[in-house]
């Protein structure tokens, strides 16, 4: 009160304005503010200009967030499940000066795109680093049919490969955080915005304080989201049986689980997303989709095969 | 040698009661193209028949009053006087008609506007009337050659003849007129009405009671009016005025005119005082009676209610404020207090008891903060009036106002505190025009809400980021454009227009507002 008087005092001697009041549009101050920093990266000049955009996720469908929502109270139930559905929501942030080393978001509401099953609530984001090369000011979404795009995607922070990633909780955790937490060993994360991380040397870490790091050089969820009108398709579950062959073109990568994921390289960037998963066997507990080829792998069959 | 020849023929007074009076009173205020529209013709003839009906003996059901009326407007209203003139007649009643006229008019005509109408023919029918007696009161004007005195420009009629017939009563017909041949008649602001009716009221009031009977008779109103409005046109007007009157009157005994002690309300001049008096209707601010206070009791009949009296003495000046009811009141030296001589120096015959104006109302605002819409609230004002035309005050407007976005619902209260200077233009004493001139400060509280608060409560968002308080202060500068409706008392209504530029501080820039202020205010003066 004091320093009101005081202050009122000066602004009638000064005959200036003093205080401050928000216009009726101010959307007042952030509720989260997010540290972000792109680490052990090196980003070569930009053709244009580097710009940062923030994405919700949002689960629009798919078997696995309904078998989720089925068998909330046993996720794994749902191994089965192969298919989600990611729908892009972006953002275009604001980044400070020294962008790209390490910049801040404000975030002034919780994010539309949730995935809501009762009370519990969830949402996962992640932020990527683009080369603006036509100077638009977004990142222009990238035809199936096309090469490249006029942007160039250099960094994200994945969610799949899940290096670092914003959490939004409300009420009991849901059954996909749970999935996710369970799978990558995590703590339950807190209410409201943190920051999840899996890191080498901690495991999985979540801090409401903690800084999204932006390291990845192989961008993955925005970069197949920007080949499906802002809709990525993963699918995590498994093709009933490996094919006997491969075409020439096939490009593999092996998975940890005796299994392998193939993708048709048909000389388009989009086709890398068009991934599908082998798996020498299944380890679900429906008895009547269960198989096991560890003894006999294909003759192609490029991975190491464990028992 | 006029005023002695009235004195001689008027020396016997009758009673009047049985005399049947009626009244045609026409005020104009509009004369033609080249005249300058008048003040108060159309106000002093409203006062005439006040005063004729409180104390003339005039019931209102026989007075007719015309204001800004059309020639064929008067011609009917004389048919009409002249149907009820005779039937009174036919009745056997003794009959007298006033006609009192103010407005513009020359040397042959009266000006009703754009139209004329020859006094010759309105002589002619007045005598032709039927009436036992007429007195006609003719105040006129011809030209305006100062902006504060205002000329009246009638001249004296050709003389007449009336049948003269020998009755208990004096008969016939008499002209006063408010100006002398080649003379013009003045109205005067500061008496918000002509100088001659002005006096003619005074004295019918009771100023004019020279032998103190409680009667005034026409002679002593012709003695008061000629002495007064000349002495008053020699001191300060642009040209003297000497009243005049023409009679043919036969009959014996004299006119009376009004009766002050049959009046339901007089006060009672009396004991100490000596000087010259003003009566003022506080009520109104106008003069409604002056006269020269000596040894003698002097009785004023006025209308109930308050009036100031001022006093001008040897040595000094005394005024005070006294309550009228009905009956006598006495006043005495004691009931005037002295008043500062600065005060009266400065003022003059002008001074303001009342020179406070409290002012109160509602108002409504474009908010000083953007994207706030409108605000209701109050003003409280007080302003002090230097002159008729020019105050200095102080107001303050409150107002309060909501507003909301998709993520806060913000209210706030807006207060200005403002000081000025405002000038005034009256029009036709109802009216008046103002502008001002104000700075000051304004200040805003605000108080804003989070929609979604107590979901981000939930996940554990700081209460900061949830609600927050904040005020400012900055400089404001306003003008205003104002019409005021002076309703009745010392009440007046303001309809006031007032754009104002503010500024104040928001988290992004220095915002600089023009907001618009619209306020309706009473005023009354203290």
């Amino acid at each position: 009160m004091k320093t009101i008087s005081l202050a009122s005092i000066l602004c009638f001697t000064t005959i200036s304005a003093c205080g401050e009041i928000h216009p009726g549009d101010s959307l007042g101050k952030p509720i989260y503010t997010l540290r972000a920093n792109l680490r052990g990266h090196a980003i070569e000049k930009a053709q244009g200009e580097y710009r940062a955009i923030f994405a919700w996720w949002s689960w629009g469908g798919g078997d696995a967030i309904e078998c989720l929502h089925l068998h909330a109270d046993d996720p794994e139930q749902c191994r089965t499940a192969n298919e989600v559905e990611l729908m892009l929501r972006g953002v275009e942030v604001p980044v400070k000066p020294e962008f790209p080393a390490a910049f801040e978001i404000d975030f002034r509401s919780p994010p539309q795109e949730l995935l809501r099953f009762k009370d519990s609530v969830f949402a996962m984001g992640g932020l990527a680093i683009y080369d603006d090369r036509n100077r638009n000011g977004q990142l222009d979404p990238l035809n199936s049919g096309e090469e490249e795009s006029v942007d160039r995607l250099v960094a994200e922070s994945t969610v799949t490969a899940f290096q670092t990633a914003v959490l939004y909780r409300e009420g009991p955790v849901h059954p996909v955080l749970k999935l996710l937490m369970d799978d990558l060993g995590c703590p339950e994360p807190p209410m409201g915005f943190s920051v999840g991380g899996v890191y080498p040397d901690q495991g999985c870490v979540i801090n409401r304080e903690d800084t999204l790091l932006v390291t990845s050089s192989q961008p993955w969820a925005i970069a197949r989201a920007r080949c499906g009108g802002n809709i990525a398709q993963f699918n995590f579950g498994l093709e009933p049986y490996p094919p006997e062959a491969l075409p020439p073109n096939a490009v593999t990568r092996c998975g940890d689980e005796n299994d392998i994921f193939v993708w048709i390289d048909n000389g388009r960037y989009c086709d890398r997303f068009q991934e599908r998963r082998y798996a020498l066997k299944n380890t679900t507990h429906d008895p009547m989709t269960t198989w096991d080829f560890t003894q006999m792998p294909p003759v192609w069959w490029p991975c190491p095969v464990r028992e | 040698m006029r005023l002695l020849l009235a004195c001689i023929v008027l020396l016997w007074t009758i009673p009047a009661s049985a005399q049947t009076r009626f009244a045609i009173l026409v005020g104009h205020n509009i004369g033609d193209t080249r005249e300058t529209p008048l003040r108060w013709a159309e106000r002093d003839a409203t006062r005439v028949l006040k005063v004729l009906t409180e104390l003339g003996n005039v019931r209102e059901d026989r007075a007719e009053l015309l204001l800004a009326p059309k020639k064929a407007e008067l011609s009917q209203a004389l048919i009409r006087m002249q149907g009820r003139l005779s039937e009174a007649k036919n009745r056997g009643e003794n009959t007298l008609l006033f006609f009192y006229y103010s407005g513009h008019g020359d040397r042959k005509e009266l000006h009703l506007g754009p139209e004329t109408i020859p006094i010759a023919l309105i002589e002619r029918q007045l005598q032709d009337i039927g009436a036992n007696t007429v007195l006609t009161i003719v105040d006129a004007c011809q030209n305006d050659r100062n902006p504060r005195v205002k000329e009246k420009g009638a001249v004296r009629a050709p003389a007449f003849q009336w049948p003269k017939n020998e009755t208990p009563m004096p008969e016939g017909f008499v002209k006063l007129s408010s100006a002398a041949a080649g003379e013009v008649a003045q109205e005067s602001d500061d008496l918000q009405g002509s100088l001659f009716t002005h006096h003619l009221l005074s004295g019918m009031r009771g100023s004019a009671d020279f032998d103190k009977d409680g009667t005034i008779t026409l002679s002593e109103v012709y003695r008061y009016g000629y002495s007064r409005t000349l002495e008053e046109t020699h001191r300060g007007a642009t040209a003297v005025q000497h009243s005049s009157m023409q009679m043919a009157l036969s009959g014996r005994g004299t006119l009376i005119l009004s009766y002050p002690r049959r009046a339901s309300a007089a006060l009672l001049f009396r004991g100490s005082l000596r000087g010259h008096v003003l009566v003022i209707d506080d009520a109104t601010g106008r003069i409604v009676a002056e006269f020269y206070a000596s040894s003698n009791e002097q009785l004023l009949a006025l209308a109930p209610g308050k009036y100031r009296i001022q006093l001008r003495g040897q040595s000094e000046i005394r005024s005070g404020l006294v309550a009228l009811g009905f009956g006598q009141k006495k006043v005495t030296l004691e009931d005037l207090s002295p008043q500062p001589l600065l005060s009266v120096l400065t003022k003059g015959s002008q001074y303001d008891p009342h020179p406070y104006v409290l002012s109160v109302g509602a108002a409504a605002s474009t908010s000083r903060v953007s994207n706030f819409g409108l605000w209701g609230g109050a003003r409280v004002g007080l302003d002090y009036r230097l002159s008729e035309s020019l105050s200095i005050g102080v107001l303050a407007d409150a107002g309060y106002s909501e507003t909301e976005n998709e993520l806060w619902s913000y209210r706030q209260m807006e207060i200005d505190a403002l000081i000025g200077v405002e000038w005034m233009t009256s029009f036709e004493g109802i009216l008046s025009l103002s502008t001002a001139a104000r700075l000051g400060m304004i200040a805003i509280g605000q108080e804003g809400l989070r929609k979604d608060r107590q979901r981000l409560r939930d996940i554990g968002i700081p209460e900061d980021r949830l609600q927050i308080q904040n005020w400012t202060l900055g400089p404001a500068f306003s003008t205003a454009l104002g019409l005021e409706y002076h309703s009745w008392s010392r009440v007046s209504w303001r309809l006031a227009v007032e754009p104002m530029l503010s500024l104040v501080n928001t988290p992004d820039s220095l915002e600089l507002n023009l907001s618009v202020l619209g306020t309706l205010s009473a005023r009354v003066r203290l």
